[in-house]
């Protein structure tokens, strides 16, 4: 697969190029946020529901009719401030999706009756996520190292559903126009012909934006000891855990490779090969999965870094204490000889894997994007992976990764043993 | 060599089967082991998966999971891996190298798979190889892998609509073992022993019960020489395979099921028989789901989510040789609803008109057709399709899976969901957050 990137005011896109293919997979991103609050919050997540219903002279039904009739998809979501569209179609029905695409982004009808409907539904899935112990655990994690107005900051869903009763058409309109002020991102897959005509249209619409405009940056907070959270939410089996700190470094500072090497040895995300699932998981049996990554960490804010995993009451204390052990020990004594070797060889195949699908060399590449990467910049974060010292990894862990200023939040059936896991205080 | 062609991809003692879309069968005539072969060039990658004809269908009671328990086993030493003191091939390979490795059980199979850069091949098929037959099984590598089992069967089982699925399994299949979850229950799972894993290790895995699959950037040639080095050592299975047939007795009206527990998550869920994968009476199944409650503009989500009865409607509909049970899931708005909701769905199904369904068929055709294109455009995703159709015992029809769809008629359609809502199909259940 080739790749190549173009850059100009209004839009940064990324091709990716599969000579002959015939599926087509694009993303375009918008930064949005500005400052968060319980009303922007709930103004994201209502805004890209109703951006699919209805568009130009087509109501919601005949827009999809038109996408279903030629098996395309054009879907839209937010995540901490950013919009995201994604489309699927192939080469032969391109141009009809980009027709559609091109009506989508400039004529949304937003009308008033669809916005009723899509408040109920959002109240209705805000109401579940109540009892959505892993979504919770994180969002606890997060406000605690992030201040109100973060992007990274979620409110409490009450909060959010008494707010998304009171969006109006007027506040969609306004955030579509926040949308078309702001630089675009884009990451395409197919072939080099289609390619050629996905960037055409995006560039002409994108050249009825503006400039971008200027964002509130917030600090994180210091974390100092272990700030224990915990929620009840007595309908679960088992005990979701976030565990996590700040992470003082950018994409682009010289002790991040350094330290996502390091994460990756202590919970590489995905498969057998960290510390924490050989220990935890494979020697001692106290959880099914425990994993971890750096998150956030954008070219012009700082980010975190979190643990997943869960345990049953009864493994919770030995699971959490076996887990900080760990995360103690690598602090302490970072990284051996063998590992450091290793996980050269590990990092460096999960970059050959990713070239087998086209769909997941796109969904990285636009992931990084939006964090604020170039492709140069990612060439040369990835070639810094591999000539990474291990000294230089032993020192980032040190550093940032602190067994005694944490936060550990857990949401599930915790109350019968909530006194205990306060003691890992 | 009277006037015949040699095949480019001739190899002594490997037999030609057939070849259908890029897709070749082997037999390697030493043992019976089958093997598919895709090639993928210039990507780099290979995704090598072997796939046993053993899953929870051939299970008995008081041993259910044994087949996924014994698939968590196949990560730990064999006899060589002990001979050079190492803990796991399987887990050693991914170590160092970083390749993505995993398996999966099902009702009819149990698969596993590896995702590498093509220069680890050889060591792909020769861990693969190694494993069929020279498992060690101890209870020293089975206890703390049996509490790894259990894990997961409590993070499955907290969730409502595993639970849910798990009890209108249950109630519909009086015999059949598609009744039982693949995971087993809690119980059986805690009262395992070595003697009953290796009763199963015994019995299924074998070349002769095997499918292997290779996939991506690696020729015929290369790949069939390497797999007949690894694997025409293994001997043929001593006996003749058996595996059960077990007739359901026929269902004789509806059956219920209720689950209480604390919790704001009301659903209503429909247990429906099906024909199994990959019949026409499969996809027209599919075809019904599809129509009736696929996308915001399905017929259900329309009626039932659009006004606010219900939060969300989804579905599961799973590649089975034998008749199965799919289940229809509406996450209630309200608490208490379930039984109106339950009215409301039947009545609304049984007034389907041809028309109705005329458009969203289609629409629904072409979108399944592109998502084939979707579903196959790396070796790890067509290796996973073609799991399903060489479990169901003819890969083949993996390439006629768009004519089935394209000969559906809105009369197809509509005769197949009077047929899959006769009472006599269904098992309902209510999950009840109190």
């Amino acid at each position: 697969m080739k790749q190549k990137e173009n850059n100009s005011a209004v839009l940064r896109s990324v091709e990716i190029e599969r000579p002959g293919e015939k599926i087509v997979f694009f993303k375009i991103s918008v930064d949005l946020h500005i400052q968060n609050t319980v009303y922007a919050e709930a103004l994201q997540l209502v805004y890209p529901e109703v951006l699919l219903t209805g568009s130009g002279k087509y109501n919601r039904k005949r827009f999809t009719d038109l996408l279903r009739d030629i098996g395309s998809s054009i879907q839209a979501e937010t995540s901490d401030g950013i919009l995201t569209i994604t489309v699927c179609t192939t080469s032969e029905h391109l141009k009809k999706t980009l027709n559609l695409l091109k009506i989508f982004i400039t004529k949304p009808r937003f009308e008033k009756k669809e916005l009723l409907r899509i408040q109920q539904i959002e109240t209705g899935k805000l109401e579940l996520y109540k009892e959505n112990a892993r979504s919770r655990a994180i969002d606890q994690l997060r406000n605690n190292l992030f201040g109100e107005g973060d992007r990274r900051y979620e409110y409490e869903p009450d909060s959010v559903i008494r707010s998304i009763k009171k969006i109006t058409v007027h506040d969609l309109r306004d955030m579509h126009a926040h949308v078309a002020s702001k630089k675009w991102i884009a990451t395409i897959g197919g072939s080099g012909k289609t390619i050629k005509l996905i960037l055409n249209t995006i560039s002409h619409i994108a050249q009825k934006n503006k400039p971008e405009t200027k964002v509130t940056r917030s600090a994180p907070k210091l974390i100092r000891g272990r700030n224990i959270m915990l929620l009840n939410i007595p309908s679960k089996q088992n005990i979701e855990f976030a565990i996590g700190s700040n992470l003082p470094l950018t994409l682009d500072a010289g002790e991040y490779p350094a330290f996502v090497f390091g994460m990756n040895v202590l919970a590489k995300w995905g498969g057998f090969t960290g510390r924490l699932m050989s220990i935890v998981r494979e020697k001692e049996g106290l959880t099914y999965g425990i994993y971890g990554k750096t998150e956030s960490v954008y070219a012009t804010e700082l980010g975190y870094w979190r643990i997943f995993t869960f345990f049953s009451p009864k493994d919770t204390i030995r699971g959490l204490t076996s887990a900080l052990r760990e995360i103690a020990a690598i602090n302490k004594k970072g990284i051996t000889d063998s590992e450091f070797y290793r996980f050269k060889t590990i990092l460096k195949t999960q970059q050959i894997l990713i070239h087998d699908s086209l769909i997941e060399s796109v969904k990285q590449l636009h992931e990084l994007q939006t964090q604020g990467l170039t492709l140069k910049t990612y060439q040369d974060f990835t070639s810094a992976l591999q000539n990474v010292k291990k000294d230089e990894v032993n020192v980032a862990l040190k550093k940032y990764l602190s067994p005694k200023n944490l936060v550990i939040a857990g949401a599930g059936p915790v109350n019968s043993i909530a006194k205990q896991i306060q003691k890992l205080k | 060599m009277s006037g015949k062609t040699l095949r480019s991809d001739s190899i002594p003692g490997i037999e030609f089967i057939q070849k259908k879309r890029g897709v070749s069968e082997y037999r390697l005539r030493k043992n019976n082991l089958t093997i598919l072969h895709k090639e993928f060039a210039g990507t780099g990658v290979v995704t090598s998966n072997i796939l046993y004809f053993a899953g929870a269908r051939d299970e008995q009671l008081g041993a259910t999971g044994v087949a996924h328990m014994l698939e968590h086993m196949l990560f730990k030493p064999t006899t060589f891996d002990l001979e050079q003191n190492i803990d796991s091939g399987a887990m050693q390979f991914e170590r160092e190298t970083g390749i993505v490795l995993n398996a999966n059980t099902w009702k009819d199979r149990t698969t596993y798979y590896f995702s590498y850069p093509k220069e680890h091949i050889d060591r792909a098929l020769q861990i693969e190889a190694e494993r069929m037959r020279h498992l060690v099984l101890t209870d020293k590598e089975f206890q703390p892998e049996r509490a790894n089992v259990l894990s997961e069967f409590d993070m499955y089982f907290g969730d409502p609509f595993f639970a849910l699925e798990l009890a209108i399994r249950g109630s519909a299949f009086h015999a059949h073992p598609y009744g039982h979850e693949t995971l087993g229950f809690r119980e059986d799972i805690e009262s395992f022993t070595i003697e009953k894993l290796k009763w199963f290790y015994d019995e299924y895995y074998w070349p002769g019960n095997a499918v292997l699959m290779i996939v991506g950037d690696c020729t015929k040639h290369e790949t069939l020489v390497k797999v007949k080095k690894y694997f025409a050592k293994i001997p043929k299975s001593p006996k003749k395979r058996w595996r059960h047939t077990i007739s359901e007795p026929p269902q004789e009206g509806l059956r219920r099921i209720e689950i209480k527990r604390p919790s704001n998550t009301n659903i209503l869920s429909v247990g429906i028989k099906h024909p199994g994968f990959p019949s026409k009476g499969w996809f027209e199944t599919l075809m019904v789901f599809a129509v009736v409650a696929n996308g915001p503009e399905s017929i259900l989500k329309r009626r039932f989510v659009d006004s606010g009865i219900a939060t969300d409607i989804s579905y599961v509909l799973e590649p089975t040789s034998e008749e199965n049970i799919a289940i229809l899931n509406i996450v209630l708005s309200k608490p208490k609803t379930h039984q109106s909701t339950e009215v409301e769905l039947l009545k609304t199904l049984k007034s389907l008109k041809q028309k109705g369904v005329a458009k969203k068929l289609s629409q629904e055709v072409i979108g399944l057709i592109t998502d084939d294109l979707y579903s196959r455009e790396s070796s790890m995703k067509f290796v996973r399709e073609l799991t399903e159709y060489t479990s169901s015992g003819d890969w083949t029809k993996m390439f006629s899976s768009e004519q089935h769809l394209n000969m559906m008629t809105p009369r197809n359609i509509i005769e197949r969901i009077e047929n899959l809502f006769d009472e006599k199909k269904l098992t309902i259940g209510y999950f009840i957050g109190e």
